[in-house]
């Protein structure tokens, strides 16, 4: 019995023309149907593309933001790291933007801190708002901590009791729903730290500290450990 | 008459764009995205609803030009890595949403389940209508009066006035170019 040709192959799966098979062969040769099936389902996909062939691109606002972030000077050398560039980048508005060069610097300084150890300045910040960060997941079983809001637009994270890091701990911003904020490293999670909110970020909206373990490199949300809000 | 393909210019087998993109010119990026950031933020809003998607956009377009070294132009297209990128992306974005919102196992297992199978199904269907859009003219036209039509063998001979053995051999040609495509860029394959 001679296996149906690719002609009629195509013309079964596009038409599917019992005319095409007189023998009825298909129904008896899974090599032959199985290759129908094949092409049934990518011209199953070809006729569904129609919409897609006018794609606009994407606007030129997300292109801006992409040469900022891919064409960005080399970054300065871990010494300077915490005074220079968080001066060089105060206003950054583009949270990608911020959790990119965070993710970024932490993989090539993974021990150093961006962050500024809050007992050095002469004059500390007022402290404006506290939330109180509990366990959001069992692995941070015994883990608590604290967020205080100051008023130079920075969050002071102490955290105590979370397990030896893996990789590294990291301050988010969270609205409830859907969208998240990286804010910058907070280490093995054993130390006081200090993170700035970028300018476009209100606490309004984003109420929730979470405090979530990353493995390094990982540029998204990790897995939550802990979380607290800021009361209205 | 050829459709818009997705990219503006030509990219046929001479296109140089994925050499200069490996080797790191910055207008080949620029052109990149003239090409296929429509696709990426399509694929993109597909899978995490349309507020996130530019994120999911600027995120793939720098991953893949700091990870341009990894791009094999033996192993797919530029688009068919383009999208492995931002699929990845993408459903790694659903995932990490639905562990911070607490989710439970099943509920976070079935959103991760069916971002993967919205994200699957948006890169074939993007991958083919590249490839599409990409075959020789005359073979094109007889697919698109077979698909977009509705038009059996017959009535395309009728529509065009090409041979019989004409129009099934583009069918046959041009559906092998489609499927081809479909198994090399629309399964996601490594960095
Ligand atoms: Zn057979």
């Amino acid at each position: 019995m001679p296996h149906l040709d690719p002609d009629q192959l195509v013309l079964m799966a596009l038409e599917g023309d019992p005319a095409d098979d007189p023998t009825a062969h298909l129904t008896a040769c899974q090599e032959c149907s199985r290759e129908v099936d094949a092409l049934r389902r990518v011209a199953g996909i070809a006729r569904s593309t129609v919409g897609l062939r006018e794609l606009p691109p994407a606007p030129d606002r997300v292109w801006n933001r992409i040469a900022d972030e891919a064409f960005a000077p080399p970054e300065p050398s871990p010494g300077r790291r915490a005074t220079a560039a968080s001066r060089r980048r105060p206003a950054a508005t583009a949270w990608g933007r911020w959790r990119i060069a965070v993710a970024a610097a932490i993989a090539a300084v993974c021990a150093m801190t961006l962050t500024l150890v809050f007992t050095r300045g002469p004059q500390p910040p007022r402290v404006v708002a506290t939330a109180v960060l509990a366990v959001n997941n069992p692995a941070a079983a015994g883990g608590t901590g604290r967020a205080e809001l100051l008023e130079s637009r920075q969050l002071r994270i102490t955290l105590q009791g979370l397990p030896a890091a893996t990789g590294y701990y990291e301050v988010w911003l969270y609205d409830g729903h859907q969208r998240m904020i990286g804010l910058g490293d907070a280490g093995s999670g054993r130390q006081t730290v200090v993170v700035t909110i970028p300018a476009a970020a209100d606490i309004g909206e984003f109420p929730i500290v979470d405090i979530s373990a990353q493995r390094l490199g990982q540029q998204e949300h990790g897995q939550s450990m802990l979380q607290g809000r800021f009361g209205r | 008459m050829r459709p818009a393909p997705l990219s503006e210019a030509d990219h046929g087998d001479d296109d140089d764009l994925p050499v200069r993109f490996a080797k790191g010119d910055e207008t080949a990026l620029r052109e990149l995205y003239d090409r296929y950031s429509g696709a990426v933020l399509h694929l993109a809003a597909a899978t995490v609803g349309p507020a996130e998607a530019e994120d999911i956009v600027q995120a793939t377009f720098v991953a893949a030009w700091q990870s341009r070294p990894s791009f094999d132009p033996d192993r797919g297209s530029l688009l068919g890595w383009l999208m492995t990128i931002a699929r990845r992306r993408a459903v790694d974005h659903v995932r990490s949403r639905t562990r911070a919102d607490r989710a439970t196992d099943e509920a976070r297992k079935a959103t991760s389940e069916v971002a993967d199978e919205a994200a699957d199904h948006v890169v074939a269907r993007i991958v083919i209508a590249d490839e599409l859009a990409n075959l020789p003219l005359e073979q094109q036209r007889v697919l698109q009066l077979a698909f977009f039509d509705d038009l059996t063998h017959e009535q395309i001979v009728a529509a065009t006035g090409l041979p019989l053995g004409t129009v099934k051999s583009h069918l046959r040609r041009g559906m092998a170019r489609l499927r081809t495509r479909w198994e090399v860029d629309g399964a996601p394959f490594g960095p």
